[in-house]
């Protein structure tokens, strides 16, 4: 049996290389069923049509093809019509963020035999198993799972979540071409999860509103197994919600300390309500950098209409603690909220004018709200008084203006943003040492 | 004949003494001098060439001698940035003129 995974290119530009974990999850997760091969179209800069060469050559009887990113969409439609050419034998399996949430457009779509939905390795593994038995995974199908059945698609719900993430064998990464080269970082995944609902996010859908955790041990034996194999290089937690658990935290942050002495560094994205000044020092002591942290708005009314409890206020103390303690705060604000006013706009504009001017160091980063499948917003957008002017789900990229609000012309989302990204650039012309 | 046409969305904006062009189709940001976001606004009014020369030597008490060369080269920037389409009032490639972001 022979397994083959494929990340597909995303469109030029998009930026950074960031190693495909999801498909070094899941190769391991097949690794003691099948002779299992990477492609990784964007570190590896490969095109669907290199992919679907090397396809040819390979001869996978399971091709796994994943696509974290909408804007991969367009690239792995491509491979997988011209791996189902080629290979009209092979069984083709989709999973990712558009297959998971609109299943039937991707049976529809793609000429594949199997959409596995959220999150993946049980439900492949079953797939890749049952094959290898001999057996037609669609007579006992694993949940998590869709296919079409005659003119139906049979949709087999939500998958069990793994409960103890400590379980997972470890990414397949000796088996990613060059690894670790094309690659700026390791990245590590210690949690998986959020528990919010917040209506813009489709990630904490993804995976069924539950947070689960490594051990702190086990996360530190991973990074200190990459040092050893590979060398010391810079780390990125690719986590929803790092410090979900202020504990476990400061558990990973002391298991971290003797790496830190050895020079690790390291990136994590979190909420700014879970965080604090003194959370703050201790990330920074195990080797924090620089942190992602999606603060949307600097109104009131609409972090409290999104869930989240902090104040603009208490949102620049935490920025100036993370500053006080060498960690770049990596800040992104939304707009074209359905509930967005222009008033609170227009205070979003006001406090990213003044945090560029009184704090150049932080890397502030400005996004257009973007209706993904799987998000309530995307559901409901018209209880939700939005007006999606382009749904082409695998042009979404953060940068255009794509919907109207209840309270917003595109012209009131158009110059806010080109205010706020003027303030921005000035800000890089006023400090060529920051962001 | 007129001036290039601007493409898709372009918005101007006037913003603390310095002007800015953003191509809102692309999210692209650019820094112009004076001189050059005042062509650009004519390009988007639709004016034609002789229009855009008097009006621009007017504004900046500029020769207009002068204006129309500098017109073709800034019309020659601005469409190798996208900001404009078709490129027959061109005649040589300006320096300077713009800065991308």
């Amino acid at each position: 049996m022979k397994v083959l995974l494929a990340f597909p290119p995303h469109p030029v530009p998009y930026p950074g290389r960031v190693e495909p974990l999801g498909v070094e999850y899941l190769a391991a997760a097949v690794s003691d069923r099948a002779e299992v091969g990477i492609f990784d179209g964007h570190g590896g800069r490969l095109s669907p049509a290199d992919i679907v060469a090397g396809a040819g050559r390979f001869a996978p009887d399971v091709l796994g093809v994943s696509t974290p990113h909408n804007s991969q969409v367009p690239a792995a439609l491509e491979l997988i019509r011209g791996v189902r050419r080629i290979l009209p034998a092979t069984t083709i399996v989709w999973g990712g963020n558009w297959p998971t949430f609109a299943p039937e457009r991707a049976l529809a779509d793609a000429p594949v035999d199997f959409v596995v939905r959220h999150e993946g390795e049980s439900t492949f593994r079953h797939i890749v198993g049952a094959l290898a038995a001999g057996r037609d995974p669609r007579r006992d199908p694993p949940p998590g799972l869709a296919f079409r059945d005659g003119g139906r698609v049979v949709n087999t719900g939500a998958p069990e979540l793994v409960a103890d993430l400590d379980s997972l064998p470890l990414p397949a990464r000796p088996l990613v071409p060059g690894y670790p080269a094309p690659y700026t970082s390791y990245s590590i995944i210690a949690s998986r999860g959020c528990p919010f609902r917040c209506p813009n996010c489709s990630t904490s859908e993804m995976w069924l509103h539950r947070r689960r955790q490594r051990s702190a041990a086990a996360v530190a034996a991973e990074i200190q197994g990459l040092f050893a194999a590979y060398g010391q290089r810079p780390v990125g937690f690719v986590d929803d919600l790092f410090t979900g658990k202020r504990r476990w935290v400061v558990e990973l942050c002391a298991a971290l300390l003797p790496l830190r002495a050895a020079g690790l560094t390291w990136h994590c994205n979190t909420r700014l309500d879970y965080l604090d000044a003194g959370l703050i020092a201790e990330m920074a002591r195990a080797g924090c950098s620089s942190m992602f942290l999606g603060m949307e708005s600097a109104s009131i009314g609409v972090l409290r209409q999104l869930g989240k409890h902090y104040t603009p206020a208490g949102a620049r103390a935490i920025f100036a603690a993370c500053l006080e303690h060498g960690i770049e705060p990596n800040v992104s604000f939304m707009i074209g909220l359905p509930f967005e006013t222009r008033a609170d706009l227009e205070e979003t504009v006001n406090f990213v004018v003044a945090l560029c001017r009184d704090l150049p160091r932080v890397r502030v980063g400005v996004r257009h709200l973007t209706p993904l499948f799987g998000t309530r917003l995307h559901r409901e957008s018209a209880a939700f008084g939005l007006n999606i002017l382009d749904d082409d789900q695998s042009r979404l990229d953060l940068l255009v203006s794509r919907v109207t609000t209840r309270h917003l012309s595109r012209r009131d989302i158009d110059e806010a943003y080109m205010r706020m990204r003027i303030a921005i650039g000035r800000k890089h012309a006023l400090d060529p040492g920051g962001a | 004949m007129r001036l290039p046409q601007v493409p898709g969305r372009v918005m101007l904006r006037e913003d603390g003494g310095e002007w800015y062009a953003m191509n809102l189709e692309t999210g692209n940001l650019f820094k112009l001098n004076r001189s050059a976001f005042d062509i650009l606004a004519c390009c988007q009014r639709g004016l034609t060439i002789d229009e855009a020369v008097a009006e621009i030597s007017a504004h900046h008490q500029s020769g207009l001698e002068k204006v129309r060369p500098d017109i073709a080269k800034t019309i020659a920037r601005f469409t190798e940035l996208g900001l404009v389409v078709e490129t027959a009032v061109v005649e040589d490639a300006a320096e300077g003129t713009v800065e991308g972001q």
